[in-house]
């Protein structure tokens, strides 16, 4: 009941935002405005691909400051009023992990899934079915890899300034990083440079599931350094 | 849960900040079923860090915490169930009005519905905010929030209540408010309130507990800190011939020590002695002299006079306690009474 009764308080205060609300606007609109122009004037493939890659080079910016302020700009809050009360820490941190997913895919899909969808019924060129749906959960995933390394950078800082600068310092570099470790093909321009070949089904099948296994492994093991760290950090 | 006859219990319970700052330092804390203990130490003396551990918000350095019976750790929810707290100048979720945020309080509280919705409106009640239920809590001034916090910390009508300061920035009609409802919530509550301010609560409390620069210097009983008290000192205020007096009983055989300080004179009796006689020689003094007798006091307050005794000493002494405690081959336990 407790993770419920967070879960839910955090959705609405998700839904209220005016972080959210603006997010949710500004992608809705850019996509309304270039997708119809992008159709006519290229593949279907890369007109998707533009739509798309907004979310890991340019909402990224809002996921970021969405999530990194999940848990630290509670604090003194979060031990007053909730943590004082019969909540695990557990509980706490993955109500916050969830809500946070939950409105993240949610602005993604919202304009995600009606875009795909009218890129496979008037898009021109090379397009697969199969391509469209991982191409949306490609980056679907790579959006819950950024919500995850932001709420987990939330329960590491407690200044929510911080928090935001350090994941977004961090993504952004990540393709360096990556470039360093020899793992390059999973930071976020790799993957929006190859979206259209992903899309066309054109991408090494291999290669699709290693970027999705990667994502899910990292995804998880930044939020079990979330779940670990907040569960013995003093109040 | 243990029916053990102590609600809360620490062991040499420490907690040092970062290798930096020790806020608490060998803690043997002790808290009576049924009983209202306050805990009490000036500004920076480790009473909220003391109450942060034993909520489980924090972790000991070193020592144990015990509620209930059972060890107090970050996930004791059972244990969090039967405990209502009120922190010291509360911070709520400032969207909420005080309904969402009591019904809130009771889901995370796993209170059902149709115990929640009467019992939020029925505190809404007692604590005065009805009017206000609407508004959001960001409006709210200090004394509403801290009747909130009340609300809240009552929402799952707990056995154990911990209020730290909740007096604290509270108008004198605030303070009497929640110094009434502690007397009143006292008879079929626990309830460990904190206070840098004993005059606040010394009315309430029948145990108390005192802390300084992290020790915990007293814990027992109300009437125990009796013996720390200058129950032996009264003074007299005089005014006339004041030197006349002073001459007079430097004279005389006195049963009594005494000492001037402009026109109060001090007199001092033996701990065990009876101070009838004494008295009664210093004043048949005053009356063959030309001095008049204004005021007769015994000295200060008698909590607050050994509360202070008590801190003077503990800061006077701390080297000494220490080498005492380790002579006694306690190692650097806490003199203080369990």
């Amino acid at each position: 009941m407790a993770f419920q009764a967070l879960l839910e308080n955090d959705l609405k205060s998700m839904v209220s935002s005016w972080g959210v609300r603006i997010w949710l606007g500004l992608a809705a609109l850019l996509a309304i405005v270039s997708l119809p122009v992008a159709l006519s004037e290229r593949p279907g493939a890369q007109a998707l691909a533009e739509v798309l890659g907004t979310y890991p080079l340019i909402w990224s910016t809002f996921a970021i400051v969405l999530s990194a302020g999940a848990v630290s700009s509670e604090t003194g809050v979060v031990a007053d009023s909730i943590l004082s009360k019969a909540v695990t820490r557990y509980e706490y941190i993955v109500a916050k992990l969830a809500s946070r997913l939950v409105t993240v895919l949610g602005v993604y899909l919202l304009v995600a899934i009606p875009s795909a969808y009218l890129t496979y019924r008037y898009g021109t060129g090379p397009l697969s079915t199969s391509g469209i749906v991982w191409g949306v959960l490609l980056i679907g995933l790579n959006m819950v890899l950024l919500t995850s390394l932001s709420v987990t950078f939330s329960t590491l800082f407690s200044r929510t300034l911080v928090a935001v600068m350090g994941a977004w310092f961090l993504w952004y570099m990540a393709g360096g990083i990556f470039a360093v470790l020899e793992i390059e093909h999973l930071s976020p321009l790799h993957l929006v440079e190859n979206l259209p070949a992903i899309l066309q089904g054109d991408y090494a099948e291999v290669d699709r599931w290693q970027i999705l296994v990667m994502f899910s492994l990292v995804s998880a093991a930044v939020t079990g350094v979330a779940v670990l760290h907040f569960g013995r950090k003093d109040l | 849960m243990s029916e053990s006859a102590n609600v809360i219990e620490t062991d040499h319970l420490t907690k040092i900040y970062g290798d930096k700052y020790i806020a608490l330092n060998g803690a043997d804390l002790c808290v009576p079923r049924g009983s209202v203990f306050g805990l009490i130490g000036p500004n920076g003396a480790g009473k909220t860090t003391t109450i942060r551990l034993l909520l489980g918000l924090q972790s000991p350095t070193a020592g144990t915490v015990r509620v209930f019976g059972e060890t107090m750790t970050p996930n004791a929810v059972h244990l969090r169930r039967q405990i209502g707290f009120l922190p010291t100048n509360p911070r709520f979720p400032r969207d909420m009005t005080p309904i969402a945020y009591l019904d809130f309080v009771g889901k995370l509280s796993g209170l059902p519905h149709e115990v929640r919705k009467p019992r939020l409106a029925a505190l809404l009640r007692a604590v005065g905010l009805l009017s206000a239920s609407a508004q959001k809590i960001k409006g709210f001034s200090t004394g509403m929030v801290t009747r909130l916090g009340i609300a809240a910390s009552l929402i799952n009508d707990p056995e154990l209540l911990i209020w730290d300061e909740p007096t604290s920035g509270l108008d004198p009609e605030g303070r009497k408010y929640t110094i009434d409802l502690i007397r009143e919530l006292g008879q079929t509550k626990t309830i460990l309130v904190s206070s840098h301010n004993l005059g606040d609560i010394k009315q309430v409390c029948d145990y108390i507990g005192i802390l300084s620069e992290g020790k915990l210097i007293f814990n027992g009983p109300v009437r125990e800190m009796t013996r720390f008290t200058h129950t032996n000192t009264i003074e007299l205020e005089l005014n006339g011939d004041i030197d006349g007096v002073s001459d007079r009983l430097k004279a005389a055989h006195l049963a009594v020590h005494w000492e001037r300080d402009h026109t109060i004179l001090r007199l001092i009796f033996d701990e065990t002695g009876d101070i009838v006689p004494g008295l009664l020689q210093v004043l048949q003094v005053i009356a063959d002299t030309e001095a008049t007798l204004i005021t007769i006091n015994s000295l200060q307050d008698e909590m607050v006079d050994a509360f202070i005794r008590l801190l003077e000493e503990e800061r006077g002494h701390g080297f000494s306690r220490i080498l005492r405690a380790a002579q006694a081959g306690d190692g650097l336990s806490s003199p203080a009474g369990k």
